[in-house]
Order: C-alpha cells, then structure tokens, then sequence
C-alpha cells in the first residue's frame, strides 16, 4: 500500500514536523510505502488558474517543477496524508499551494455528487484522505472549519473516505497514542 | 466609523487582471466613486512576486479603512497566494498602529452553487477575528466564470448581484456592515439552480472542448500518471 505524506509546516521547529516522525514511524511498521513531501524546502510553483492542465496537456501542470513529481505521487497512492498547521480553519499557504497543483488529477467534466456539482475524478480510483492540523491554542471554530474542510475535498476529489485530527497546545508531552489510534482506523478501512 | 476615507479592494485571483474577482472589484470601484469614496485596486498576484510588493501591500491594508477581498473558489477554500497574504497580514498585526478597519469577503466559485464559497468565508471571518478586524459581510457567486471578462453592468444575469452590491456600498460607507438582504440579493444565483446544474453536467464537458487546443483534444481522458 502506497502513502504520500504532504507536510505544510511553516518551519522547521512546527510541532506538525513531529507528527509527520510519528505517523511516518507508524506506516512503516505496517509496511506502508512512504513517500514525503516537505514543502517549506521546496520551491513550487502557485496555480495560475490557467487551466493549462485539462486544455493543453490534459493531466499535467504546464509549470515544470516537482508539483508534477507530487501530483503523480498522489495520483498512484492509497492513503494521502495532508499536515499543516491550522491557518483561519484552512491549511497553511504551502499545502494549499500544492493542493491547487493536484487539479490536473481532475477532469474538466462534471458530475453530480450529493446533488452538487463537481469535477469527475481523471483515475480510476482516488486515495483515501487523513488531515492532522495543529492549533498553538483550542479554538473550536477553526477545528470546524478544519473538519468541514477536509469532507469537502474528499467530495471534490472523490476520495472514498476522509478523516480528520486537530492537535493544539504544547507538544513537549505529546500524547501518539491519538495518532497512533488514529492511523489503525484508517489502516482497517483502507 | 465617521468618515470612510481609504478602500482597499484586494484581487485574490492568481488570473489578475483578466478574472471575475477583477470584474466585480472595477464594478464596486465606479460604485465607490459614484458615491464620492475614493478606492484602490490592488492585485495580490502582482504584490507576492517580490518581498517589497508584499510590503507595500501590507502597508495598504493597515492604512485602509475598508478592505474588500474579491477572490475566486479554488479547492474548496481561499487561493494559495492569497492565503500567503493573509499570513502575512496576521503575523504582522501588531507591528503598526492599528485603528478601526472593516473587512468583507466576496467570493466566486466555478461550480453553480453559491454554497460552495461558504467554507472560504467562514475562513475569511476567522482572519478578520484574529487580526481584530470587523467583520463587515460577504457575497457567495456561483458560476463565477459566466462573469469573467464582461463588465457587469451589461450583463442581465448580474441584476441581483448589481442590486446587492450597490446596497452594500452604500452600508459600508456609512460604517455599517453589509445588511443582510443585501447579502442574500447578490448571492441569488445567476440563473435558476436547476437549470445551472443541468446545463452544467450535460454541457460542461463540450463547453471545456471547446478551449482545448488540438492535441488536448486527443488526449482528454489522457492519465499521464496512472
């Protein structure tokens, strides 16, 4: 089974760098075939929103850099990890950057889901989503936020199922055994 | 609020000048004029290429009264780019005097339903909470892209969406918030739901055939990656 783990922390001492170890860790135990993205290294290029991608190399972001490398991740995983700090409810700039990459994984067709409409899917199947945000304090609105967030994406891009995490405060005593119950969920239904 | 004397309307759209968002903004800056309130259009795009555009942006909102995000829908949330702005905004929110500033969120999404921009609002209210900004209301479109490139005043389909804005100009600068018939005046949808949703489905994919260049057009279903 194939995990590409996306992390949008901001810097190198995020608490959310320490959740990436620990759900790395836990992967790995069961055989999982790991692969990680750390954004805040890389130099991605932002959407353009030219649509390059469905109406001149349909699949493919027009813009050369390793968005390409991780959009094709993504598109051959089981289980899409996304981590990120908590920023008004959403991801941070760096994940949402690369998120907007992944629209060349969509087609430009359309098709009702729950009475909405949304893009169909360009691959047969799409991987199962797991967000983990971190909040520096409790703050229930964007623990919503965060929550309703993730549901979304999952209709957008048909992912059969979608689970969501937010950890806050100080990590000093961080607990795994959340993170840990956490991915055996996942690990059951995937 | 007594006297409304700078506002600023941010273009979150990575598409610039060309975009919905840039149609709206230009239509609520004639508005502004009309009403003899000087605003500025500012496009995020353009600010993020370098670290001085960033600065003078910020700048900009400090010193504004009013600031209007006008923004497109991308994945379910606020652009990458202007998300970056908003950090920027935030982590700074203390480094300048501060006064009282009002700030309203106005979003489009591709998809017919304007119900899909609610998420990118509710984040939108949480920035202007956390940066103790007030919040001063919202606007959802769908079906934003039928704007793009057309000045709104021409367009039939954009009476409601006239109507509200124009109302909600009006508010602002009289330091009230956007009421909230306004709100759901100019959040109508462009056509009828049922129409918008059938026309989208069965036609969708012929109307993106349409842009595709000549070798996209033989690789629609292409799966690069499979």
């Amino acid at each position: 089974m194939k995990v590409v783990i996306i992390n949008g922390s901001n810097n190198d001492w995020s608490p959310i760098n320490i959740v990436e170890n620990i759900v790395a860790k836990e992967l790995r135990k069961n055989e999982w075939e790991i692969e990680t993205f750390e954004l805040r290294n890389k130099n991605l290029a932002t959407c353009i929103g030219c649509f390059g991608c469905w109406i001149k190399t349909p699949g493919q972001c027009i813009q050369k850099d390793e968005g390409n490398e991780i959009a094709k991740a993504v598109a051959r995983s089981d289980l899409l990890v996304l981590l990120s700090p908590v920023t008004f409810g959403g991801y941070s700039f760096h994940l949402k950057k690369m998120l907007e990459r992944l629209i060349p994984n969509l087609l430009p067709h359309f098709t009702k889901i729950n009475g909405e409409i949304h893009h169909k899917y360009r691959y047969e199947r799409s991987p199962r989503l797991l967000a983990v945000g971190y909040l520096s304090r409790h703050d229930i609105e964007s623990e919503r936020i965060f929550k309703l967030l993730l549901s979304r994406n999952a209709l957008n891009m048909h992912s059969p199922a979608n689970y969501t995490e937010v950890f806050t405060g100080s990590m000093t005593n961080f607990n795994e055994d959340k993170i840990i119950t956490l991915l055996k969920n996942v690990e059951e239904i995937v | 609020m007594n006297q409304i004397i700078k506002v600023l309307l941010l273009i979150g759209s990575p598409k610039g000048e060309k975009s919905t968002s840039n149609g709206i903004s230009s239509y609520l800056f004639k508005k502004f004029k009309e009403n003899g309130v000087k605003a500025k259009k500012t496009y995020i795009i353009k600010a993020i290429r370098t670290k001085t555009g960033v600065h003078e942006l910020k700048s900009l909102v400090y010193d504004s009264d009013i600031i209007i995000l006008v923004s497109p829908l991308y994945i379910d949330s606020i652009p990458a780019i202007t998300v970056k702005v908003m950090e920027e905004i935030y982590e700074h929110k203390n480094d300048t005097f501060r006064k009282k500033q009002m700030f309203m969120a106005i979003f489009n999404s591709g998809f017919p339903e304007p119900h899909q921009n609610d998420l990118a609002i509710d984040m939108c209210k949480k920035f202007a909470s956390d940066t103790g900004m007030e919040w001063a209301g919202s606007v959802t479109i769908g079906m934003g892209s039928s704007l793009e490139g057309k000045a709104l005043e021409k367009l039939g389909m954009a009476k409601n969406l006239r109507n509200g804005l124009d109302t909600a100009v009006k508010s602002l600068i009289a330091g009230k918030s956007v009421p909230e018939e306004a709100e759901i005046i100019a959040s109508k949808p462009l056509m009828p739901l049922t129409i918008a949703k059938f026309v989208m489905n069965t036609f969708g994919g012929i109307l993106w055939r349409n842009r595709m260049n000549k070798n996209a057009k033989k690789k629609v279903y292409n799966r690069p990656y499979a």
